[in-house]
């Protein structure tokens, strides 16, 4: 575990400094701005269409960074062999996988604590407070689960394909709901049967998307939170073992 | 017992690669044998796609060999032997956007070094010194020039001192100023009773610096023994080499 936190650390330092880590970050501040301006526009909605478009940019950058940097990483080191370096010293590759994720986990945590408390900041709500930080915690679990699968996919297949997976991954387990309701609509019991079957193998998002909390004077129930997180951590923890168990088996050699 | 005279033991390696779903397996490496004497210096020779970075990636389990065995000091690959290796890859691409001092500082760390009771700070300059790179220490590697990036992955190999060097290529890319100082390294770490074993194309500097010889054609060891009988009557390792080819194609 201690090699894990050191190859986080340095992941952490190395992303930090990249330009595109930079470009979305300010993406994202940029956005955010943008919901104040657009929030300006309406006369009685002025809090909520802010927290609306805070939120959605908060994800969309958090998404973005584990999208692009996630799949890459692994790749990138495999293409120009940093990871020999670290695999000739006594750590095995199971640490070193969990150290990438561990070291982007953390930079996309920090990117979305800075945005939360730029949003609250704007806001100036105290009482919401609260609520913004659970959404987070929402938020940064729904974007962790997209991030280990897009290792995973990435150990096995080129890092274009995998960051599009990825983010169909994710597209779909918010509107499985809106899926399932046209296909039912065409009848087609082999489109319904392959929609069942996507439905039980993605994780369900959109139970758990609450963007809408942040006005609600009630925070969600503690069990809601630990199921929520639960659910999430299940579903990070066995597609990170297939990521380690894919890495474990492979040969390090460039394919390119 | 001969044995453990031997810092390391390669026996029977194979290695075949299947490159897309429709071709077919092709084999890299064909029951490769050789051994690297403890504490002297062992080159390892031989053409473009003969072998050599195969065996020195199945040496360290980066790819996993179809059959055959490799022994450290009488002993398999583990955590604990890894510690006694320092290795250097061809071609190293580093961490670009590190400076020199993190960079050595985070490969201390995974050295499996007791740092509690080093001077670590003291331990980096001392060896960006050696690969004369101390002026650098605070300098981006993404700065770096080609020949300054291999310095600085030969430091990592040699900042947990190990009792064994493993480099692949470890003079290609360098400016003749750059060559000389990997030489001298290599030279100062031998007198010290480290074991090298390093592969090179560049058969003039093998001839200065090793003892031992294991050379490689196809996939297949056509030489393994000290560098001496191998040049024999030839004037230079060149020529030897040229020979020794001429005859396995025979």
């Amino acid at each position: 575990m201690r090699a894990s936190l050191v190859i986080a650390q340095t992941t952490f330092r190395e992303l930090i400094r990249e330009k595109m880590f930079i470009v979305i970050f300010f993406l994202a501040i940029a956005l955010l701005m943008l919901s104040v301006a657009l929030s300006n526009l309406s006369i009685w909605e002025f809090q909520r269409i802010l927290s609306d478009f805070s939120l959605a940019s908060m994800e969309i950058a958090g998404l973005g960074i584990a999208l692009f940097s996630g799949a890459f990483m692994i790749f990138k080191e495999i293409e120009k062999q940093t990871c020999l370096l670290l695999l000739s010293k006594p750590i095995s590759r199971r640490e070193f996988i969990v150290g990438k994720f561990l070291g982007l986990s953390a930079l996309i945590l920090l990117t979305l604590v800075v945005l939360t408390c730029l949003l609250n900041l704007i806001l100036l709500e105290t009482e919401f407070i609260a609520n913004s930080f659970i959404i987070l915690l929402n938020i940064y679990l729904k974007i962790l689960v997209v991030l280990s699968l897009v290792f995973l996919l990435s150990v096995y297949i080129r890092p274009v394909i995998s960051l599009l997976f990825g983010l169909s991954f994710y597209l779909y387990g918010h509107g499985i709901n809106s899926v399932e309701f046209l296909i039912k609509k065409t009848k087609d019991e082999n489109l319904i049967a392959v929609q069942r079957l996507l439905e039980a193998v993605s994780p369900q998002f959109f139970r758990f998307n609450w963007k809408n909390y942040y006005f609600l004077k009630s925070s969600p129930d503690v069990n809601d939170i630990l199921i929520m997180s639960g659910y999430f951590l299940v579903w990070i923890l066995f597609l990170m073992a297939l990521a380690i168990r894919g890495f474990n088996r492979r040969d390090i050699v460039i394919n390119s | 017992m001969a044995d453990i005279e031997n810092a390391i033991q390669v026996k029977n390696l194979n290695k075949s690669f299947k490159k897309s779903f429709y071709e077919k397996r092709k084999q890299i490496l064909k029951n490769v044998s050789f051994e690297v004497p403890k504490n002297k210096t062992t080159g390892f020779v031989g053409n473009n796609g003969s072998g050599k970075t195969t065996s020195l990636k199945c040496i360290f389990e980066f790819i996993f060999k179809d059959s055959g065995e490799v022994l450290f000091f009488n002993e398999k690959m583990s955590p604990e032997i890894r510690k006694r290796i320092g290795y250097l890859p061809e071609r190293p691409y580093l961490y670009e956007f590190l400076t020199a001092e993190e960079f050595l500082k985070f490969h201390l760390k995974l050295s499996g070094l007791d740092l509690s009771s080093l001077n670590v700070n003291a331990l980096i300059e001392e060896t960006l010194n050696k690969v004369g790179l101390l002026d650098a220490k605070k300098k981006a590697l993404r700065t770096f020039s080609k020949g300054m990036l291999q310095r600085a992955g030969l430091a990592q190999a040699l900042i947990h001192k190990p009792e064994i060097l493993i480099l692949d290529e470890p003079m290609s890319g360098l400016d003749p100023d750059g060559r000389l100082m990997v030489k001298d390294i290599l030279k100062e770490e031998k007198k010290k009773g480290i074991t090298i074993f390093f592969s090179s194309h560049l058969l003039q500097d093998m001839e200065e610096l090793c003892d031992h010889l294991v050379a490689i054609h196809h996939g297949e060891i056509i030489y393994n023994a000290d560098i001496k009988s191998f040049m024999n009557k030839y004037p230079s390792l060149e020529e030897a080499f040229r020979n020794k080819q001429k005859e396995v194609r025979k």
